[in-house]
């Protein structure tokens, strides 16, 4: 069973050879301290540290280094459109993407902050003037479906489309800043809706352009939208339901229509209140499965959702036991979480989010090795 | 007139109808000190009672903050020179280079909903700035947030700080942000170390008690 097999086996519930494992992904790679850290604990050459989003300063790992985790999928990106050039402002260390939002890193920090937002003064008018960036600018997928069909001809992984773009939520608020837009859920709910129908129909346009150019090829299509805290919903679960639900199911039909893929959404938090939502919305695949986060036990969750819903990630506690922990605590860590959410297929080993700058390389390489030989199904035997 | 409309103006978020309502009571003689003490605090402590029943999640609180802060506003006036007397006093602020300020923000609401005095510093403030202003206004409290790992360490400058300047026994230093532990805390010398919001208004409370 090659890597392509095994991961569409589980997206369909099914049990495969072994749990796939999604390592080197825009939500399940790593900073590029810890893998230079890595790479010099495993004796690789450490002169290429490609960083692949400069938000989150994490790389795309060496493919030997994909092959020693057994990786089972790969990731494509769209470009940039053609009217946007990167430029980072040194003095600063911050730099503006092409909606206009500011990124700003503190000194020795480890990644970007959203430092600035161009909707000030969260009016209708403001809105209408904004000036949104093309979606559909044909660079976005210039020679896209030639590299997909190139990925997919040269190796036998599964193929996923990444965009480092926020979901209907997530866009709203990166360009209207946090507060704010908590602030307009509380007094303005009419401009609310409005930003997010924007944001939506820029998503479907997007998300039109590049699924008509790699719809046939992929097997998975990332979006992203966190809805949870550390402790529950960001903001009224009602709010969700009738401004972000509805239109999340608007941009899944969409993208069904356009493509076989499953729809992968990357939602942080203490979240379990809105899977039957997110289940009902379209969405095929949850992810991070932030397991420190409120009543998110992977046993749980596979118990009550597991049927109708992929998990994706949830391989080991981020918080205590990956940074802190012994190897042996990853190994028992990963061998828990992989008894309750493996059987019966419908899940991918992930590390819960990108591994961050202090996991120490023998942690990770723990993590990887556990996935791998307490993955094997029938899982527990 | 029912004073516990105040209340309920409060939690619904309603700031005109806190105006009105905090306007009539002390036109029909209610004590400003009263009004506060009895009823705007009072409401702010059931916001967030709701908030830990997920009732309530940040927006209702920001919504019910400034309902609260709209009566203040009408009281305050009618207040000064009393509230120094009584109030106690924190001054928050967000360490040097960290520029997140909403659970920052939150504590400052809950604090101020309790009945303290809060004078916000913002963001990215430098550990002589803190200094500085525990020499001037002399709070009680002083409270630190950070989100990072690496902007907490200015959490310990700003102590050692406030030790060679002496001024370290005069105040209470409260720490709090997602990377702190109460071992950071501990470690650095500081008072108190809040989870959160509603922690941070119980522990305020000890620490001015002990």
């Amino acid at each position: 069973m090659n890597s392509r097999e095994r991961v569409l086996l589980a997206l369909d519930h099914k049990e495969p050879d072994r749990v796939p494992i999604d390592f080197g992904g825009l939500v399940s790679s790593l900073h590029h301290q810890a893998y230079r850290q890595l790479l010099e604990y495993l004796g690789m050459p450490t002169d290429e540290i490609p960083i692949m989003d400069m938000f989150q300063q994490i790389v795309d790992p060496a493919p030997a280094l994909k092959e020693r985790f057994h990786a089972d999928i790969v990731g494509l990106f769209p470009h940039d459109s053609s009217d946007f050039e990167f430029k980072l402002d040194p003095t600063t260390d911050s730099f503006v993407d092409e909606w206009g939002v500011v990124y700003r890193r503190p000194p020795g920090g480890y990644w970007y902050d959203l430092a600035g937002h161009p909707l000030k003064e969260g009016t209708i008018d403001e809105l209408n003037a904004f000036r949104f960036p093309d979606p559909r600018d044909v660079n976005r997928v210039k020679g896209l479906a030639n590299e997909a069909q190139r990925l997919l001809r040269e190796n036998d992984k599964a193929l996923m489309i990444h965009a480092p773009i926020g979901g209907v939520f997530e866009q709203s608020y990166w360009l209207r800043g946090l507060e704010p837009l908590f602030m307009d859920m509380a007094y303005n709910k009419k401009y609310v809706e409005a930003l997010a129908e924007r944001v939506l129909e820029w998503l479907l346009e997007f998300w039109g352009l590049v699924l008509d150019e790699v719809g046939p090829y992929v097997h998975v299509v990332e979006l992203s939208d966190d809805l949870g805290g550390q402790h529950g919903p960001l903001f009224s679960p009602g709010l969700y339901r009738g401004l972000y639900k509805p239109r999340h199911h608007r941009l899944t039909d969409l993208i069904h229509r356009k493509t076989e893929a499953k729809v992968f959404l990357h939602c942080c938090g203490s979240i379990r209140w809105a899977l039957p939502d997110l289940i009902e919305s379209g969405m095929d695949i949850i992810n991070p499965v932030q397991v420190s986060a409120r009543n998110m036990e992977t046993d749980s969750l596979k118990r009550d959702f597991g049927e109708d819903i992929v998990f994706w990630g949830g391989g080991a506690d981020a918080t205590k036991v990956l940074p802190f922990g012994t190897p042996r605590d990853v190994k028992e860590e990963v061998k828990r979480r992989i008894l309750d959410l493996a059987p019966g297929g419908g899940f991918v080993f992930a590390p819960i989010h990108n591994i961050q700058a202090d996991v120490p390389p023998e942690n990770i390489v723990a993590l990887f090795e556990a996935a791998h030989e307490y993955g094997q199904y029938t899982v527990g035997s | 007139m029912d004073l516990r409309e105040i209340e309920d103006a409060v939690v619904r978020g309603d700031a005109p109808g806190v105006v009105a309502l905090v306007q009539r009571a002390v036109a029909e003689g209610v004590e400003p000190l009263a009004i506060v003490a009895e009823h705007l605090v009072p409401a702010m402590a059931e916001v967030g009672a709701r908030f830990e029943r997920e009732e309530f999640f940040v927006p209702e609180i920001l919504m019910s903050s400034s309902a609260m802060q709209s009566g203040m506003g009408v009281l305050k006036p009618l207040m000064a020179g009393q509230e120094a007397v009584t109030a106690h006093r924190v001054v928050i602020g967000t360490v040097q280079s960290d520029i997140h300020d909403l659970g920052k923000n939150l504590v400052a609401i809950m604090l101020g909903g309790a009945g303290f005095e809060v004078e916000d510093l913002g963001c990215d403030v430098a550990s002589e700035k803190f200094v500085e202003a525990v020499r001037q206004k002399e709070p009680h409290i002083l409270g630190m947030s950070a989100l990072m790992t690496t902007t907490m360490t200015a959490m310990r400058d700003t102590i050692d700080a406030l030790a060679e300047a002496d001024l370290r026994g005069r105040v209470k230093v409260m720490v709090g942000g997602a990377p702190l532990t109460q071992a950071y805390c501990d470690e650095i010398g500081a008072d108190a170390y809040a989870p959160d919001a509603w922690a941070a208004v119980k522990l305020a409370k000890k620490l001015l008690d002990a």
